[in-house]
């Protein structure tokens, strides 16, 4: 399968300060890469070297085969953007704004494609309004309605959804999502909402000081944290289970009368419930909380060094 | 966006003619009735100070709007071109120019009397194109500097003319103007333009003096224009290095 983007030993200097540093990714055809990692680790300043807004310190970007900084414009033409961060001109209407975007994208029956678009997107109802007059909602909407003119193939989504509430969040995250599937869209996507990503995202990288340092599925991703957190609550006092878990040396907290909290290896987990239910203590409720993207996430910006 | 811009309107449309009208009714009270050619060369410089500083401010402000708007980046991220994004506002200053121009003209016509086609056409356009070129050159020059400092010194998009305005010896001849001042207004095509102006309205021809004052502000202007252009390029360059481009859309 073609890759749509290419990135080759793409590095950003701002001075003594190294914001990326040599990193190489690709993006397939259809397929959707998350981009994570705590503010300052590089994300923002490779989305913008991406659009062409930041020139990289060296490093290559290439888009469907051929180099971006020799194929702007084409490039350009074939991809587009959606950020939060980056509003249309306020004092415009909705519709003026799409059909400036439609002018530069040279959008073919842009007229048609934008009221296409809007119904898709639900915001019919609002293209004479000014823009600065909408909602946080109604603007990520117009904004992806902008993002997806030139019916691209690839589009860098720096935290699309950061401004909405998760009603709406979730919402768009659905419209995205039929959209990605009805066109076989890639998408470059940022976020620090990991259950957004986990939804929508095949693989992950994960990058720290401005290098890769992890790049997988969100679920191998989430199976590097190997600690999992076992909840049981007991008929009665669970005197016997406590001594079993002092004789084997795991932590547990007692928090509520007749219940533990285990925190412990993954694997070990089936092992402790055997052995505790071998005791005679007679269990009510059994509670499992495996670790999930949003544990990797903690445990490598908190850097705990804890993955296997 | 007019409509919706009361500053727009305020700054291109409504500034300009007030200044033309206050202008002239100064003007006629102070010389009106002693000099009549003075008067009109007054009244007709700051008709002519509208081109440049309406083209200049349109050129510059243009770009603050996207930034405000934190649009900018959406706009580079499109195939739009620095050149596409930089002749569209020139064609955008170049309308409000002549809008402002006819109107201001109409009022030194119906108001006091002067029309501007008394002057001789090829020289009107010289003058105006003139004008026209070095507020391009001066608001692509701001532009550049705000690309790669930011909105910090977004003020000198609208002060600058305050500050480049009695440099130019826009109203009064540059013998005026102290010895070490002459010297940077040389440098002005701004300064040859309204010089060329003043003695032809008082000579009341194109005399051979304007002539060569507007040949030398002609071949200013171009040099203007390439160095503008060559030094916009390189603050865009500098501010996408910088990383201040994006910056901006902040």
């Amino acid at each position: 399968m073609g890759h749509i983007l290419s990135v080759e030993h793409l590095t950003k200097d701002f001075g003594e300060f190294r914001a990326v540093d040599d990193i190489s990714f690709s993006i397939a055809k259809g397929s959707v890469v998350g981009m994570l990692g705590k503010n300052g680790a590089g994300k923002t300043t490779t989305i913008r070297m991406l659009l062409g807004v930041t020139t990289p310190t060296s490093g290559a970007i290439s888009y469907f085969g051929k180099n971006f900084n020799s194929h702007r414009e084409p490039s350009l033409q074939r991809i587009n953007y959606i950020s939060s961060y980056n509003t249309l001109l306020g004092r415009t209407s909705v519709w003026e704004n799409l059909q400036i975007y439609a002018y530069l994208y040279n959008t073919q029956d842009h007229k048609k494609k934008i009221d296409e678009l809007l119904t898709y997107f639900e915001v019919q109802d609002i293209k004479k309004k000014i823009y600065e007059d909408l909602s946080s909602g109604q603007k990520t909407r117009v904004n992806l309605v902008k993002s997806l003119l030139n019916d691209p193939e690839l589009i860098l989504m720096d935290e699309p959804t950061a401004a909405l509430d998760p009603d709406i969040a979730d919402k768009t995250l659905s419209l995205i999502e039929n959209w990605k599937k009805e066109k076989n869209l890639s998408i470059l996507y940022t976020s620090h909402n990991m259950q957004e990503v986990t939804r929508i995202c095949d693989e992950v990288l994960f990058l720290s000081q401005g290098k890769i340092i992890e790049h997988d599925t969100p679920a191998n991703l989430a199976k590097k944290v190997t600690k999992a957190q076992l909840i049981l609550t007991f008929e009665k006092d669970p005197q016997l289970a406590f001594e079993y878990l002092k004789n084997r040396a795991i932590s547990y907290e007692h928090k509520a009368p007749n219940q533990m909290i285990i925190e412990t290896q993954e694997n070990e987990i089936p092992r402790i419930i055997f052995d505790i239910s071998k005791t005679g203590l007679w269990m009510n409720d059994i509670t499992i909380n495996k670790p999930t993207l949003e544990d990797f996430f903690l445990q490598i910006s908190r850097n705990t060094h804890e993955i296997s | 966006m007019m409509r919706r811009s009361m500053e727009t309107v305020i700054d291109v449309i409504v500034y300009p003619i007030m200044n033309v009208i206050v202008f002239g009714f100064i003007s006629k009270y102070l010389l009106g009735s002693t000099n009549q050619g003075m008067f009109l060369s007054l009244i007709i410089a700051m008709l002519f100070w509208q081109v440049f500083s309406t083209t200049q401010y349109t050129v510059s402000v243009a770009t603050l709007w996207n930034m405000w708007s934190h649009n900018l980046t959406n706009l580079f991220a499109s195939p739009l071109t620095l050149f596409e994004y930089f002749v569209a506002h020139a064609i955008t200053a170049l309308v409000k120019a002549i809008l402002i121009f006819g109107i201001g003209s109409l009022i030194a016509y119906l108001q006091f009397g002067y029309s501007v086609i008394q002057l001789p056409v090829l020289f009107l356009l010289i003058v105006m194109i003139n004008l026209y070129v070095t507020g391009i050159s001066i608001g692509l020059v701001l532009i550049g500097f705000i690309f790669a400092h930011g909105t910090r010194i977004q003020a000198l998009t609208w002060g600058f003319v305050s500050i480049i305005q009695p440099l130019a010896s826009v109203f009064y001849p540059l013998s005026i103007l102290p010895e070490p001042f002459q010297s940077i207004a040389r440098v002005l095509p701004l300064t040859y333009m309204f010089e060329a102006l003043r003695q032809t309205i008082l000579d009341g021809a194109v005399l051979p003096a304007s002539q060569q004052l507007l040949i030398s502000g002609s071949l200013i202007s171009f040099l203007y224009l390439v160095v503008s252009i060559l030094f916009f390029k390189y603050l865009i360059s500098s501010s996408r290095q910088s990383g201040q481009f994006a910056k901006n859309d902040l």
